[in-house]
């Protein structure tokens, strides 16, 4: 049997956590593991199940349902739409009143073709399954959640989405057949606009890596991108990080951008992970930083005599090029003195595929500090500061959270607690349980900003949540797990710490409802409407492969 | 303890644990396909997901993003980084610039010129907005430097207070909405800045969208592409194309199944395509298969002119992006492209009439 590794982690950070552990054992690991192996098999049958749904393809619809379905009408027919908040709106789905009975399966896919054709566009259909059980050999019943995302016949943007139960059993070997379906609380949410359009394409910023685990695209180091405004004329161009290259769009002002990663020489540096512009010499150009897996690098923004623009690669001038599994770099004025010193987050060690402790892993390789000097050149000075830890640090962010004038750190860890450093003026201070922001779990983003308009800066962390996840931690009984509640939060999602003043923060996730945010990485607060509060957009998906059937 | 000074140089970790064979040899997803997350802050501490709706839900593996006014129309848009694949996206913001705005950029001077963790406050009716110039945010990524605030319906803010990192605190009384102002350290003077305001690019139509990952453009020369008939001879594509009429190039292979369902109705309509001043030129694309081309023709009644590719020609038609059969480009006298069908679908043969009627006004 395949290992399974959301199993495998799980149960990592189970043991790492003590539980379970001595002679009174009564987790049946072996039996969570067969369980969760038929919860894994029904999901993805249903997820190829989802793939005819959104091919509207009835004839492979068909070969998921037994030939008598239990069950009530299928609520497949909108109901009214009516505003839900400015320019999103919704509706109810409802079906005939009668009570649940055996059908045949060409009443069920008739509904069902109402439901498909009631969008014009099907661009994505998903059944999940929240949880499962399976009494006996080829039975089983399950939660899922289901969603159709679409255009609907008047071209709007429309998100149908509910749950529902179903009773599924699995003749001689075959797939999964539904056998009983109650689908509830079915509802959609239409936008009145499209609020955003995409247009990397015709904007020419578009890109293409090969697909993961295909040469080049062998690593999980990430590629990010930054802003700036690189030659003065009033418009924002882009620098962002690949798989074999490094790119630079510049802005031209009329809606398109023009990639000058060559002619700029930034495509002719080692390809980085996390960029960022500073202007590390004060002469009020930006400078592009990119933090990299293996020596860092520092680009000075250095026009031609013409005009022409041009980063020259300074990295060992500078004395940046200093080895790291570096990710994101972060940059502020650490010390005072008026120049730009950088961060730079580091993750695992080369080769180190696993972390030595699943909760607070420590073999990571050290973050960086690296001090401007005022001279042209850096100073790695992560030791001296106290910032040196080798936990594996995906992303930070410097604020002044004490209010004395100095740059603190935030540093998001995966496998572990998050670090919050108090500037002390020539050395870090650890501090982030007295502020209550240790966040454990597998911190990816950090973001800033003033959610509830109180005039301080609350907290987003980016975390992952996981359907596999809780399902497994949805199978743990509470009373073989003193730690249930930690557990819970790690595979949960993300974090918004609520800053209460006097170096206070409280967790308001769950009660914001913002927790569950998939495989999250970036992103983070972001006033797309301009109506003055912070709304929060974050990218996520780990390792999409060829089939979407997940391990 | 300090790790070991010296790593490996410029590269990413090779991954190869066995956990990960099932991602890497079996083509399994690991919390692939997940949409991205756009919620919407109702006040109260309260988000409603949106996502499905937003627009910005792509299944992409998203990691980094970056929130910026690309166009200066006081919204801010995305810039989007993925791990494989398209790997940028870039979400046009529509909505944003319906509400006012100001937008703020610092200018450091004790402070160092980028200002990095300068705090901003501004006073409107939502209440006390705070922002951060932050060096780096989110994951392995940076925002706009200018700090845009959202009034909402708003005509001015009651106040704009600036924090800077060296620690003085200045404050500017009654900015009115749609102001870009610069703040100088320690400079008791507001600078308006004029801003060029545009738009970015519209959103690709489906049919330009796949012309535009051809690489080919419309209006430009299609490549002469070295063709070869069925006894051999060789001829150019610019030799065939006659300066009068347009010329329609369908791409093939023989283990193409779409193709198998296209050809015989472009044969169907190859008189009306002849009489409307359109000349059908059949290119397969098949190499090592291109024994089976003759037999195809046979099997599927094709008797237009059918051309072979040699592998030169055929890079001269893969080079400059990606190009997936069937697809037919409509040429003009010049050989330059007029128009593209891609794929085979129920509508296609209305575009192959629509082509029909372009050519015959």
């Amino acid at each position: 049997m395949r290992v399974k590794t959301h199993i495998l982690i799980l149960t990592a950070l189970f043991l790492s956590l003590g539980c379970g552990r001595g002679g009174e054992q009564d987790l049946d690991l072996g039996r969570m593991e067969a369980v969760e192996e038929l919860s894994e098999s029904l999901a993805n049958d249903l997820l190829a199940l989802s793939i005819a749904l959104r091919k509207k393809d009835l004839h492979t619809i068909q070969t998921y349902f037994e030939e008598n379905v239990v069950g009530p009408s299928l609520p497949v027919r909108s109901g009214p739409l009516e505003q839900q908040v400015k320019w999103i709106s919704r509706h109810g789905w409802s079906g005939d009143a009668n009570p649940a009975r055996s059908r045949a399966r060409e009443e069920i896919l008739s509904e069902i073709e109402i439901l498909l054709n009631h969008f014009s566009v099907l661009e994505d259909a998903r059944i999940k399954v929240k949880e499962a059980e399976f009494p006996e050999e080829g039975k089983g019943r399950a939660r899922i959640s289901i969603f159709l995302i679409g255009r609907d016949t008047a071209g709007r943007r429309e998100w149908c989405k509910g749950g529902g139960w179903i009773e599924v059993v699995r003749p001689g070997g075959g797939n999964w057949r539904i056998r009983s379906l109650d689908l509830d609380g079915l509802e959609s949410q239409v936008a009145d606009i499209d609020l955003f359009s995409e247009v990397a394409l015709p904007a020419g910023v578009a890109a293409i890596f090969p697909p993961f685990g295909v040469a080049p695209n062998l690593g999980f180091a990430s590629h990010g991108a930054a802003v700036a405004d690189i030659n003065n004329d009033g418009l924002l161009d882009i620098a962002a990080t690949g798989v074999d290259t490094n790119y630079l769009y510049l802005n031209l002002g009329d809606g398109r951008f023009r990639d000058i990663s060559k002619e700029s020489l930034v495509a002719y540096a080692p390809p980085g992970t996390g960029p960022v512009f500073l202007d590390f010499d004060n002469d009020g150009d930006p400078d592009l930083f990119f933090a990299a897996v293996g020596r860092q690098i520092l680009m000075e923004n250095r026009p031609d005599p013409d005009g022409g623009i041009r980063f020259w690669n300074i990295s060992d001038l500078a004395n940046v090029d200093v080895s790291t599994v570096g990710f994101s770099a972060v940059a502020a004025d650490v010390n005072g003195d008026g120049f730009t010193d950088i961060y730079v987050a580091s993750y695992n060690r080369y080769g180190e595929v696993f972390p030595n402790k699943w909760y607070r892993a420590t073999n990571g390789t050290r973050n960086l500090l690296l001090m401007n000097q005022g001279d042209g050149t850096f100073l790695e000075a992560g030791a001296e500061w106290g910032v040196d830890d080798e936990r594996w640090s995906y992303a930070a962010g410097f604020i002044d959270l004490d209010g004395d004038s100095d740059q603190d750190l935030y540093v998001a860890n995966d496998f572990g607690e998050n670090a919050l450093f108090r500037n002390d003026g020539d050395h870090f201070t650890e501090v982030a349980k007295e502020f209550g922001l240790v966040d454990p779990g597998f911190g990816m983003g950090v973001s800033f900003g003033d959610f509830d308009n109180d005039g301080d800066l609350d907290l987003h962390v980016t975390n992952m949540s996981s359907t596999a996840g809780a399902r497994i931690l949805g199978r743990l009984s509470p009373a073989t797990l003193p730690d249930r509640e930690l557990l819970a939060k790690l595979a949960s999602g993300n974090s918004l710490y609520e800053n209460l003043g006097g170096g206070k923060f409280l967790e308001v996730a769950a009660r914001s409802g913002i927790l569950a945010g998939g495989w999250a990485f970036g992103g983070g607060f972001i006033d797309f409407d301009n109506d003055g509060w912070e709304d929060l957009y974050t990218p996520n998906g780990f390792i999409s492969g060829k089939s979407m059937k997940d391990t | 303890m300090a790790a070991s000074a010296d790593i490996e140089p410029a590269g990413n970790p090779d991954y190869t644990d066995r956990h990960l064979d099932a991602i890497f040899n079996e083509g399994f997803s690991f919390s692939g396909y997940e949409r991205d997350m756009l919620s919407l802050n109702l006040g109260k501490g309260k988000y409603l997901n949106i996502s499905g709706v937003s627009g910005t839900d792509s299944i992409s593996d998203g990691r980094g993003s970056i929130f910026a006014d690309f166009d200066n129309d006081g919204d801010l848009d995305i810039f989007m980084t993925s791990v494989q694949g398209e790997a940028h996206f870039l979400f046009r913001n529509n909505v944003g610039e319906r509400n006012a705005f100001i937008r703020v950029q610092l200018e450091g001077r004790e402070s160092g010129f980028d200002a990095y963790g300068a705090v901003v406050r501004v006073k409107t009716s939502s209440g006390l907005l705070t922002k951060i110039k932050a060096g780096g945010s989110g994951f392995l990524s940076q925002n706009d430097p200018r700090l845009l605030f959202g009034l909402g319906k708003d005509q001015e803010a009651e106040w704009v207070e600036v924090t800077w990192p060296a620690g003085r605190t200045q404050r500017f009384e009654h900015v009115a909405a749609g102001s870009a102002i610069r703040i100088v350290e320690g400079d008791s003077l507001l600078e308006q800045i004029a801003e060029a305001r545009f738009r970015l690019v519209d959103p690709l139509s489906r049919r330009e969208e796949i012309l535009a990952r051809t690489g080919f453009r419309k209006g430009e020369p299609f490549p002469d592409l070295l063709l070869r008939d069925l006894d051999q001879g060789e001829s150019r594509l610019r030799d065939l194309i006659r300066s009068d009429r347009m010329t329609l190039v369908n791409l093939w292979a023989t283990y193409c199944l779409p193709c198998q369902a296209e050809m015989p109705v472009l044969q169907s309509m190859q008189k009306e395509f002849l009489k409307a001043g359109i000349d059908l030129i059949g290119v397969s694309i098949d190499v090592a298969t291109v024994g089976g081309v003759s037999g195809f023709l046979e099997k599927y009644g094709i008797t237009y002119p059918i051309y072979t590719m040699d592998e030169n020609s055929l890079s001269d038609l893969f080079e400059r992006g990606e190009v997936m059969i069937p697809i037919s480009f409509l040429l003009d006298g010049q050989g330059r492209i007029m128009d593209v069908l891609a794929g085979w679908s129920g509508d296609s043969r209305e575009e192959l009439e629509r082509f029909i009627s372009l050519a015959g006004r």
